[in-house]
């Protein structure tokens, strides 16, 4: 066995799989009498390896009888940028190229892993470009969508693109919690000169989650100059956030209107076919075998969000791996069964105008009926009122399975229904035994 | 008729070995192989009220922390910020009573772990879709591997008490196990706290455990209570 199949033996046993097979197993190796060189895919995980791993690796590597460790990332021309050289230990380790900005950014998110379809082709083309030409093809680039659609993902990719053209480039990742924070902060320190001297100096901003911004007037007017003095001077702003501009909640008109100055482009829930290929990839990169239709089932119950389908899929390898038996598509339903079960009851509006008809012992129809008598009107209240608890539908989707009604109808329903709770104990008693047949 | 004190004491001290796996095998399983720092990075656990999963958290942190780990618990009230943590593993109980500016923090500590590929296991009592929380950390803690824990059949229960009530010194037959079952909270965590109090109300008595000082003892609780 090989050094450094030693050394991988070593960390397979010290640190999660995970890790393992993220950082050290893709590493390559080059051994000759006193030197090891290590060739790393690119600066991000050479960074990784100095910060985490190098310091055991030295070890190893000196009773081993090496006398240097180099690292090196894949180049046409190797350039050494971490030297160690374990006999003299006051030089440890030598940088030789600038030290990059602190990005912030996750090298996992890239343009290549990124899964394009339907729902986000014209925000992965914006973003591209924006990629391509920083500063310029879009400013700001506004990227909006529901939770768990892949927006973090395809705005890190575009810094950690524009870092690969240009690994000087000052790129910063940050999330909307964390700027709010360091906004209090330099309120608290008084360190406005050292706040302005970073945000305004940067090529490329990325803010993810700007909705967090809301009713923060403090961070907004702080986010405002940065804003212009980037946009400005031709820096690259890009934003990320759950709703389309005009709809967040507390935030200042004028910050609204400049979102609107580059491009604003939506990431929608992705169709059958992207949820499919997002599985088989995310199994690729994990090493997992994931057959089609195994793939299949599972995007075809899991619809939401990208990261439900992830975890859905960590289930469904959870479930083998306690088995120890390959992922089969029996083996997915048995380990997603509680899931899907809750979600198939989740979803069916009908069931709840059965279970209520048949609690009050009148017959389904009514609950579509237009006859307004207090017997049947009441159950027919109820069964709208638990369905707006239960179920993610809107009030419109609602009041259309009951019959056609108008929204404001089943919002009636709702409150009439939580002011009988607290004046009726006998509604009260009868709603709780209702919401626990139905999640039984 | 002497009363109960109803201050219904803590449990014994939880621990992994007499937590009742039940139907919960391979939960437990993966659980421990989380401890070891194997395997996927952030679980979220979930199940009904009173069925150990606040047991299974204190069990798993004196397990980490008895092999020298850095472990933090957190139980989560309405007023819970979780500050920024840089312990290995980080334990948050009954994420459901989180407020808003609660869910935000721990939305930030699970970026922050995610990132730094620190540990973190999140418990609720219902599934990541279905918890009334910030949507940004309910979509997040779908992502991480989410397991269930199973409420004990009724049999297993009646096991479970009546090996707990082995382990407090005391023989509790099939019939009593089944009678208190009947008549108290069929959570297991009510039960085994209810047990405790019957040993400890025969053993001031020096009466043994028996159907009438079950009831006795279960009415004057119920009276205390009301």
């Amino acid at each position: 066995m090989s050094f450094w199949e030693q050394v991988k033996n070593q960390f397979r046993q010290e640190i999660p799989e995970q890790q393992f097979a993220t950082w050290i197993e893709p590493l390559r190796v080059e051994e000759t009498n006193e030197q090891l060189t290590i060739v790393a895919n690119n600066r991000f995980v050479l960074q990784w390896i100095k910060d985490r791993f190098l310091v055991k690796i030295e070890e190893l590597a000196k009773k081993e009888g090496f006398n240097e460790v180099v690292l090196i990332t894949q180049r046409l021309e190797p350039k050494p940028i971490v030297r160690s050289n374990i006999e003299n230990t006051d030089v440890t380790v030598k940088e030789s190229i600038n030290t990059p900005y602190p990005s912030k950014l996750n090298p996992q998110f890239t343009f290549d892993n990124f899964i394009a379809g339907k729902a986000n082709q014209l925000a992965r083309a914006a973003a591209i470009q924006v990629a391509e030409n920083p500063g310029y093809a879009y400013n700001p680039l506004f990227i909006y969508g529901g939770v768990g659609l892949g927006k973090t993902h395809l705005i890190q990719a575009i810094g950690n693109e524009v870092l690969q053209r240009n690994p000087q480039a000052r790129v910063k990742y940050v999330h909307a919690e964390k700027y709010v924070s360091d906004v209090v902060r330099t309120y608290q320190h008084k360190s406005f000169d050292a706040f302005k001297k970073e945000y305004h100096s940067l090529d490329v901003l990325m803010v993810d989650d700007i909705q967090f911004f809301g009713g923060k007037t403090r961070t907004q007017e702080e986010f405002f100059f940065a804003f212009n003095a980037l946009v400005e001077s031709h820096k690259q702003v890009i934003i990320a956030c759950d709703s389309f501009p005009r709809e967040i909640v507390g935030m200042e008109e004028r910050l609204i209107s400049r979102f609107g100055w580059g491009l604003t482009v939506a990431v929608e829930a992705p169709e059958l076919e992207m949820r499919v290929a997002i599985l088989i990839n995310k199994a690729k990169q994990q090493h997992i075998e994931l057959n089609e239709d195994v793939a299949f089932f599972i995007a075809k119950h899991i619809r939401s969000h990208v990261r439900e389908l992830e975890g859905a899929l960590k289930r469904v390898q959870a479930y083998s791996g306690f088995k120890n038996e390959p992922i089969t598509l029996q083996s997915a339903k048995e380990a997603l069964k509680d899931l899907l079960a809750l979600k198939h009851r989740q979803i069916s509006v009908e069931n709840i105008q059965k279970t209520v008809a048949d609690y009050y012992k009148i017959k389904v129809a009514d609950m579509f009926s237009k006859k307004r008598t207090r017997s049947l009107a009441r159950p027919r209240q109820m069964a709208m009122a638990l369905a707006k608890d239960i179920t993610s539908l809107s009030l419109p989707d609602i009041g259309e399975a009951f019959g056609g009604r108008d929204h404001t109808t089943v919002l009636h329903a709702c409150r009439k229904m939580q002011e009988l709770c607290t004046s009726d104990q006998t509604i009260q008693r009868d709603y709780q035994a209702l919401q626990q047949i139905l999640s039984s | 008729m002497r009363q109960l004190v109803l201050e219904i004491p803590p449990l014994h001290q939880p621990s992994l070995n007499n937590f009742v796996t039940g139907n919960n095998t391979e939960t437990l399983s993966l659980l421990h192989t989380w401890l070891k720092g194997h395997g996927e990075q952030i679980i979220y656990l979930w199940g009904e009220e009173g069925i150990g999963k606040s047991h299974l958290l204190m069990a798993l942190h004196d397990q980490l922390q008895a092999s020298q780990r850095s472990v933090q618990l957190i139980k989560a009230t309405d007023s819970t910020i979780i500050d920024e943590c840089t312990d290995q593993f980080l334990l948050v109980d009954d994420v459901h009573n989180l407020s808003r500016e609660g869910a935000i923090s721990l939305f930030n500590r699970f970026n922050e772990r995610r990132e730094q590929h620190l540990f973190l296991l999140v418990s609720g009592d219902a599934p990541p879709h279905q918890l009334s929380l910030l949507p940004d950390l309910a979509t997040r803690l779908s992502w991480g591997l989410v397991l269930r824990l199973h409420a004990l059949s009724d049999e297993e229960k009646i096991e479970a008490l009546q090996q707990h009530a082995y382990n407090l010194g005391i023989h509790l037959s099939h019939e009593l196990a089944l009678y208190l079952l009947q008549r108290w909270h069929r959570d297991i965590r009510s039960l085994l706290q209810v047990l405790e109090e019957l040993n400890r109300w025969s053993l001031s008595l020096h009466k043994p455990i028996t159907m009438p000082l079950i009831r006795d003892a279960l009415n004057n609780l119920r009276e205390q209570s009301a």
